[in-house]
C-alpha cells in the first residue's frame, strides 16, 4: 500500500508544482512560496491546537528546522527551473538527482535507513537514465 | 543553462532528503507536529529570502489572483501527510522512483494539455530514462 501511495503522491506532486508555478507567474516566486507554506502553517497550526494540546511535549531539537528550510528552497528553485526548462525535463533531471541521492543513502545506511548493497545493475540503470536525459537535452 | 540543469539535479537531492527527515521526525513528534514544524520553518525561510532577494513587491493585482492558484498549497497538505507515512516504510530508492513515475505520468499530460508540447525527442528521452529506472530497480539488493 505504501508503494502505491508513493506513486499517487507523484501524481499530486506534479499538479502542486504546476499550481505553485502559476501563482509565482502572477505574483513572484517568493510570494508564492510564502503563500504555499503559510497555508500549511494555518492548517497544521489549527490542527495541532485542536488535537495536540493534551499530548506531552517533546524537547525541541535543532534538526527539526532543516526539513522546512530545505522545503522552502525546493519550492523556490522548482519554480525558477520549471519556468526555464518546462515540467518534463525538470522532472527527469530531478529524478537523476533523486536516484543518485537515494542509492547513496541506501548504500551507506544514512538518515536511519538500513544498509542495502547496491547491485551493479542499479548503477547501469543510472547510466542509462543519463543517456535518456542527453537525448532530451541535445 | 548548465546551471539550471544542476539546480534541477540539486532539487532531486532536496526532495529525497526532506521527506526522509520528516518521516523520522514524525516517529518522534507525530505527523501533525512534524508537518507544522516543516511549514513553519519553511515560511520563515521563505519570508527571509523574500526580504533579502525580492524587496520590491509592487504591481501585483491581487484581485486577478484566482482561488485556483492556492490549490498548490492545499495539495501540499495531503502530500506531506502521505510522505510522512510512506517514507519510513519503504526504501530510499523507492521513495525516489515511485513518485517520479506518478510525476512523469502527470507531467506528460500537463505539458501536452497546457503547452501543446509533444516533442518526440522528449518522449524518446523519457522512454530511455524509464528503461534506466527499470534496469536499476531490477538489481538485487
Amino acid at each position: 500500500m505504501s508503494k502505491w501511495l508513493a506513486y499517487f503522491t507523484g501524481l499530486i506532486l506534479s499538479l502542486m508544482i504546476y499550481f505553485n508555478g502559476q501563482l509565482s507567474l502572477v505574483t513572484t516566486t517568493y510570494i508564492s512560496n510564502v503563500v504555499y507554506h503559510g497555508i500549511g502553517v494555518l492548517f497544521f497550526g489549527i490542527t495541532l491546537f485542536v488535537f495536540g494540546r493534551n499530548k506531552s511535549s517533546t524537547p525541541f531539537k535543532w534538526h527539526y528546522i532543516l526539513p522546512g528550510v530545505m522545503g522552502s528552497l525546493t519550492i523556490i528553485i522548482n519554480n525558477f527551473v520549471m519556468a526555464e526548462i518546462g515540467v518534463t525535463l525538470m522532472i527527469a533531471l530531478t529524478m537523476l538527482g533523486q536516484v543518485v541521492t537515494s542509492l547513496t543513502i541506501d548504500r551507506f545506511g544514512l538518515l536511519g535507513k538500513s544498509v542495502s548493497k547496491i547491485h551493479y545493475k542499479q548503477w547501469i540503470g543510472v547510466g542509462v537514465m543519463s543517456m535518456g536525459l542527453w537525448i532530451m537535452l541535445f | 543553462m548548465v546551471l539550471i540543469y544542476f539546480l534541477a539535479i540539486f532539487i532531486g537531492f532536496l526532495v529525497t532528503v526532506t521527506p526522509i527527515m520528516n518521516g523520522r521526525n514524525s516517529l518522534v513528534l507525530g505527523t501533525i507536529k512534524t508537518s507544522f514544524y516543516h511549514y513553519f520553518f519553511a515560511s520563515v525561510t521563505g519570508m527571509i529570502l523574500m526580504i533579502l532577494l525580492s524587496p520590491m513587491v509592487t504591481g501585483i493585482e491581487f484581485d486577478d489572483i484566482s482561488l485556483k492558484y492556492f490549490m498548490g498549497g492545499i495539495l501540499g497538505l495531503s502530500i506531506i501527510v502521505m510522505m510522512n507515512y510512506y517514507t519510513v516504510r519503504i526504501k530510499a530508492i523507492h521513495i525516489a522512483i515511485l513518485p517520479f513515475l506518478g510525476q512523469m505520468t502527470m507531467g506528460f499530460f500537463l505539458d501536452y494539455l497546457l503547452f501543446g508540447n509533444l516533442d518526440l525527442k522528449t518522449i524518446l528521452g523519457m522512454v530511455v530514462v524509464l528503461l534506466g529506472l527499470f534496469i536499476q530497480s531490477s538489481g538485487k539488493n
